[in-house]
């Protein structure tokens, strides 16, 4: 069973689990697949020592289901409707607009279409909504709640430039992680075996590597360069594991490749190292 | 206004311009105040001084006048903008940062940034277990410029065991306006770098003062800030793009944003005939060699070169970037810079579509008429550093307008 945690894969000789289940076998001898050099010290490096793009398997491996994230929601955003995006060259997001306090009409103008069109919101008890798919940007907009120009003061707003007071909107093309909502969840005690910190000896290099947990194919690492690898989030699961690529052309190099999370943001980090003679 | 008084007569000077007032008819003599902000950017600030009454006619074509007022107000709101938000923000969801060792061969370091397409790369010192500077194309330049003269001691066999460290030890002696320290000797210049809480006014100020063009964003934590964790690598344009997705839809609140750039005399313009000559305005033609090219760039310290035909019509620009297209078939190593031209150097780089005559996609284009939002808009998109002012039609050149160009007036610095 591979750790399906993200705990980091620090130190030497702590890979766990004894893989029966894994349809995964890495064979040959000459792959330097997850071998990270034990720490000299108990002090865990966390330097950006990062690997190469390719994992190196040699029987592919069908992806696994991706861990579903629980789905989040805040006030204002919903992304289950499929609505056409209002300008075909930029990616519209769906944003959902509501009023909550009260009142028989509702209707919202804003400044994505320079206050051009009024739009009524549907109402269902106290509560009115309406949902409206927006290109990334800031956008300001006000509510006429029965004739009345109204704003909500537990959002934010803005002064605007003719004196009145307008709401503020934000719309991300990315959901941004809110980091409070990420499940905990515990962790499977580790396996029954020998755990220890010795450095492994020449036996051990001689045996056949251990299986690699099939999530870590997941990388975001030799993608190409473009827009779309850029959007795509990579899985928890391969946070903070270090990917080696020795295939470059020269051999005298060789990067290292790992992806890490920093606040609600993911970095991928890729160092080339001079290959030591 | 004046008038005459002859031997006990008042009198007015009929040759001189004169007018019907109060006073019956007086003299009167033109002076048109200079107003700081009309004057061309081409004369250098030292200059603008001595500016004398007749240098102070405006251009022909009467452009909007705008106020100061408006100029104030948009400064303000975009000052606080700035102040308010920080570099996290620029930070992309899910980003991807090349670095390398710092002991990394500078002909791999070459093929690098040739194969990743990278103007620039952090170096990374495993040693002192930090971040200690970057590589950027200016150092490619300046390392194909030291093989090709006779008597340097590197040479291309050199070049796969010399590594980017060494390098930098003697890139210092080169004598390129490096900072001295006590002693008079040159020393190298700090990584200049920040972190992802500061907010993006104090990063548009660090890059316009160290004329830098990225500046990589890295998270110190641990001991005295021991462990560095590399982020991102963040540019005016980043910037540029944040102010352009918040204004875009409240645009009235920058007034100064609907000027037409050349009303505020934004960016470097080719000085026109008669003008009093300020900063000369560097164009090629594409049959001027490589090496006369990597000269300019370097002694004329500016990022791109316009490449133009015998009518000044824009054809393409020659960037510093695009020396990574050299090592192409390590076209580095068979060529001498002298015996290849632009053109040639050009055709390198596009790969996949050699097209002939004018690349729309690779020179960004703009009127001297446009709005600076337009203009703004433009110099956002990621990739784009500077858009060339041509007229209409005939694609002359006109001018040049940067990010930092942008930058500076937005900020007033």
């Amino acid at each position: 069973m591979g750790n399906a945690n993200g705990r980091e894969e620090g130190g030497g000789g702590g890979v766990a689990g004894a893989g029966a289940n894994d349809e995964i076998q890495i064979n040959g001898g000459d792959h330097s697949m997850s071998n990270i050099s034990p720490p000299a010290t108990p002090h865990r490096s966390r330097s950006p020592l990062l690997f190469a793009p390719q994992v190196r398997i040699r029987v592919p491996v069908a992806p696994l289901q991706r861990a579903d994230d629980p789905p989040l929601f805040n006030q204002m955003r919903q992304h289950e409707s499929h609505a056409a995006a209002s300008n075909p060259l930029e990616k519209g997001v769906p944003t959902i607009i509501t009023w909550n306090y009260g009142g028989n009409e509702v209707a919202v103008e804003g400044s994505w279409d320079n206050w051009t069109s009024r739009r009524i919101l549907h109402r269902s008890g106290k509560d009115h909504s309406i949902l409206l798919v927006l290109p990334s940007g800031v956008y300001h907009y006000k509510f006429i709640v029965d004739g009345d120009w109204r704003y909500i003061p537990d959002l934010p707003f803005v002064a605007d430039e003719l004196g009145g007071v307008c709401n503020l909107l934000d719309v991300h093309s990315c959901v941004p992680e809110i980091l409070d909502s990420v499940a905990e969840f515990e962790a499977p005690a580790s396996p029954e075996s020998s755990y220890s910190q010795a450095l492994p000896s020449e036996e051990d290099y001689a045996k056949e590597p251990l299986t690699v947990p099939s999530q870590l194919h997941l990388t975001l690492l030799g993608t190409e360069n473009s827009d779309e690898a850029s959007s795509s989030k990579p899985k928890h699961v391969v946070l903070n594991h270090v990917f080696v690529d020795d295939g470059w052309k020269s051999k005298s190099v060789v990067a290292l490749g790992l992806t890490h999370r920093f606040q609600s943001k993911y970095v991928t980090v890729v160092l080339y190292k001079p290959r030591k003679r | 206004m004046y008038k005459f008084y002859v031997d006990g007569e008042w009198r007015h000077d009929e040759n001189q311009p004169h007018v019907s007032g109060n006073y019956g008819v007086v003299n009167c003599v033109y002076i048109a105040v200079p107003q700081p902000d009309m004057v061309p950017n081409t004369i250098s600030p030292e200059t603008s001084g001595n500016m004398e009454v007749d240098d102070v006619v405006m251009r022909p074509e009467g452009f909007a006048q705008y106020s100061e007022a408006d100029l104030q107000l948009s400064r303000d709101r975009i000052s606080s903008f700035l102040s308010t938000h920080t570099v996290y923000e620029l930070l992309p969801d899910s980003g991807k940062v090349t670095a390398l060792d710092v002991n990394l061969a500078v002909k791999q370091a070459f093929h690098v940034l040739y194969e990743q397409g990278l103007p620039m790369v952090p170096l990374w010192d495993d040693f002192k277990g930090r971040f200690v500077g970057v590589l950027s194309a200016l150092d490619f330049i300046l390392i194909l410029r030291e093989l090709g003269t006779n008597g340097s001691n590197l040479t291309e066999e050199e070049l796969e065991t010399h590594t980017i460290s060494a390098w930098k030890v003697g890139k210092l002696q080169l004598n390129l306006k490096r900072q001295m320290d006590g002693n008079g000797r040159p020393c190298p210049r700090p990584l200049v770098q920040a972190g992802p809480y500061d907010s993006l006014k104090e990063v548009a100020l660090k890059i316009l003062q160290n004329k830098v063009a990225t500046v990589p964003i890295i998270h110190s934590t641990g001991p005295a800030g021991s462990c560095q964790e590399i982020l991102y690598l963040a540019s005016l344009s980043d910037i540029l793009k944040c102010i352009c997705r918040h204004f875009k839809h409240s645009s009235s609140s920058l007034p100064i944003l609907q000027q037409p750039v050349s009303s505020i005399q934004l960016g470097t313009w080719v000085p026109r005939i008669g003008e009093a000559n300020g900063r000369p305005f560097a164009m090629l033609r594409p049959t001027a060699s490589l090496g006369s090219a990597l000269a300019l760039l370097v002694q004329a310290d500016v990022s791109s070169i316009p490449i133009v035909d015998d009518n000044d019509s824009l054809l393409d620009i020659y960037s510093r970037s695009d020396i990574t297209a050299l090592a192409k078939d390590k076209a580095y190593a068979q060529i001498h810079l002298d015996e290849m031209n632009i053109h040639q150097a050009l055709q390198l780089g596009q790969d996949a579509n050699p097209s002939l005559g004018f690349n729309g996609q690779r020179c960004q284009m703009c009127l001297r008429s446009d709005p600076l939002h337009k203009v703004m808009e433009r110099l956002a998109n990621p990739g784009v550093r500077r858009l060339v002012i041509v007229e209409a039609g005939s694609k002359r050149v006109e001018g040049i307008i940067s990010l930092s160009d942008v930058f500076r007036f937005l900020l007033g610095v």
